[in-house]
């Protein structure tokens, strides 16, 4: 299976729309330990992808989704809005001047944007973030595809993992970010980015 | 919450527009970005700029600051939101002067990875910078990890000296190293008394009972550490004051210089009451007030409340202090006397 720029944006777009349907959920767990602006920064995000897809003409996957990174950091600089355009942006850096990617490069894009992810936020797995459902997702992913060559398998058993993995940080205590000074007072509540990373493997997994 | 505007979704553009229309002649936008804003008369030959950045809301914090001896340059953000990377960028690359360029600016996450990706990219430039964040707030985390907190109305300070540092063409190195010990020098306590409103939000950013007040809040509405009900002003000292000299280990004799900063709805006949009372228990322990500044020097937009900073001096630090600045919003130090 070869995925080409067309894909590439149709499983932007349809992420887009998840995180849009999202965003009352997403204000409300971020207003409990974080500033409350996860709800409209995926929001304004998904509006720029949105834009970039309609817009881009060109056929390089890596120049699409480097400018894609560009326009989430111009509409959603907030945390989340940073982190998600930094983590696109390395994934322009990986697919510059492809026109395809093959499925062996396609299961390793969220260990991709983990690191992206942990370099620029500095955060690590147990720290109460996104991190805790992707870094789960990616190993599953890349592990299950290794063994059964089977991309449906894999991403239903990396949906499955981000989804335990987000149920876990409920419980935590918050290390990074606005929730780190409220200490343990962010205990009761999930991650919101971690929540959204787990509801949008789910729905990539659900359409295969 | 009743305001004075347009569309709220214009809240940022058209008051940066007045700002710029009012002071043509102290600053200037980056043609393409009008949340790039630097001095008129930038970039400063053989100088080393400092250029700061944050969320809109903060007035005098972070615009109010550029001007002469204090910042060179200043990225905004949307309201309570980190500026993004290419309007850190413009604004760098409008101020440089190729002595280097300070990124000074308080310790919140989205600004923090905004600016490493701006440094990242002008370093690619050839453009050198150094990055100092200021973190004052002792609310939010405790003294031995003092670089992990927020940074609040502190940041005068550092702005202060560092600006009047790099005014008298001291080496980029130079710059930061007095702008670290200025912040590692500095400690902040507030009291928030009511919330604020983001424009076009029907809600407040918290809610806070008539009488109560919130001990330590950031100044975004982050929890403080402890809500009680609202005392006197010698009471709010009380809970205040000590834990700051304590933070700083301030003993009998020291020289230091105060900052009592409304946050943006506390009268400043209110803000001398608490001044009053922050003297005389300071006078009580033996500690001299020096240097005081009292107003707004950090704000969050409507938010009834105060914070008190303590700056712990020394020759070097006071002298530049002293050293004059002026912007359409902060004129401070020169001249001193009646």
């Amino acid at each position: 299976m070869i995925y080409t720029l067309q894909d590439v944006k149709n499983i932007i777009n349809v992420s887009a729309e998840v995180a849009l349907s999202l965003k009352e959920l997403l204000t409300e767990l971020d207003s409990r330990s974080g500033d409350g602006d996860l709800g409209i920064t995926m929001e304004k995000s998904a509006h720029a992808l949105m834009l970039e897809i309609c817009k881009y003409e060109g056929k390089d996957i890596g120049e699409f989704l480097s400018k894609s990174g560009i326009s989430v950091n111009r509409a959603a600089p907030s945390t989340m809005g940073t982190l998600l355009s930094c983590a696109i942006m390395e994934l322009g850096k990986e697919f510059k001047g492809s026109e395809e990617i093959t499925c062996e490069q396609l299961v390793k894009v969220p260990a991709i944007i983990v690191d992206a992810i942990m370099k620029r936020g500095k955060a690590n797995r147990g720290d109460k973030t996104i991190l805790d459902a992707l870094i789960p997702l990616a190993d599953a992913l890349q592990a299950s595809y290794a063994r059964d060559m089977n991309l449906k398998v894999a991403l239903k058993e990396a949906a499955s993992a981000a989804a335990k993995g987000a149920n876990r940080t409920k419980g935590m205590i918050a290390k990074v970010g606005r929730a780190k000074w409220i200490g343990e007072r962010s205990r009761d509540y999930p991650d919101g980015g971690a929540v959204l990373c787990a509801a949008l493997i789910e729905n990539l997994s659900q359409r295969g | 919450m009743k305001k004075i505007l347009n569309h709220a979704d214009n809240f940022v553009e058209d008051s940066l527009k007045g700002i710029l229309l009012a002071y043509p002649e102290l600053l200037a936008a980056h043609p393409e970005d009008i949340k790039a804003v630097h001095r008129a008369g930038a970039p400063i030959q053989e100088k080393v700029a400092i250029v700061t950045g944050g969320g809109y809301g903060h007035i005098p914090v972070f615009l109010g600051y550029v001007g002469k001896g204090l910042c060179d340059g200043v990225a905004v953000g949307n309201v309570f939101t980190s500026p993004g990377c290419e309007t850190i960028l413009n604004v760098t690359r409008q101020v440089n002067a190729n002595k280097g360029v300070l990124y000074l600016f308080g310790n919140y996450m989205g600004d923090c990875m905004n600016f490493e990706m701006a440094a990242e990219i002008a370093e690619m430039e050839g453009i050198k910078t150094e990055t100092v964040k200021v973190s004052d707030d002792i609310a939010s985390a405790p003294r031995e990890s003092w670089k992990e907190r927020r940074g609040i109305a502190g940041i005068f300070f550092a702005y202060k000296i560092a600006g009047a540092c790099a005014e008298r063409l001291a080496a980029l190195e130079e710059v930061k190293a007095i702008a670290e010990k200025t912040i590692e020098n500095t400690a902040t306590f507030g009291v928030a008394l009511s919330s604020c409103w983001l424009p076009g939000s029907e809600k407040k950013i918290f809610e806070i009972g008539e009488d109560d007040m919130e001990i330590g809040m950031g100044i975004h509405g982050e929890p403080g550490v402890k809500r009680g009900r609202l005392t006197s002003s010698c009471e709010i000292t009380e809970i205040l004051l000590p834990s700051i000299l304590e933070d700083l280990s301030i003993k009998e004799g020291q020289r230091v210089a105060i900052l009592v900063n409304g946050l943006g709805a506390t009268s400043q006949e209110e803000l001398f009451i608490l001044y009053k009372d922050i003297n005389e228990a300071l006078a009580a322990r033996g500690i001299k007030p020096v240097r005081v500044f009292v107003g707004e020097y950090a704000t969050s937009l409507e938010m009834v409340g105060a914070s008190i900073s303590i700056l712990k001096l020394d020759d070097e630090l006071l002298e530049l202090l002293d050293a004059p600045a002026y912007t359409p919003f902060v004129n401070v130090g020169g001249v001193r006397g009646a």
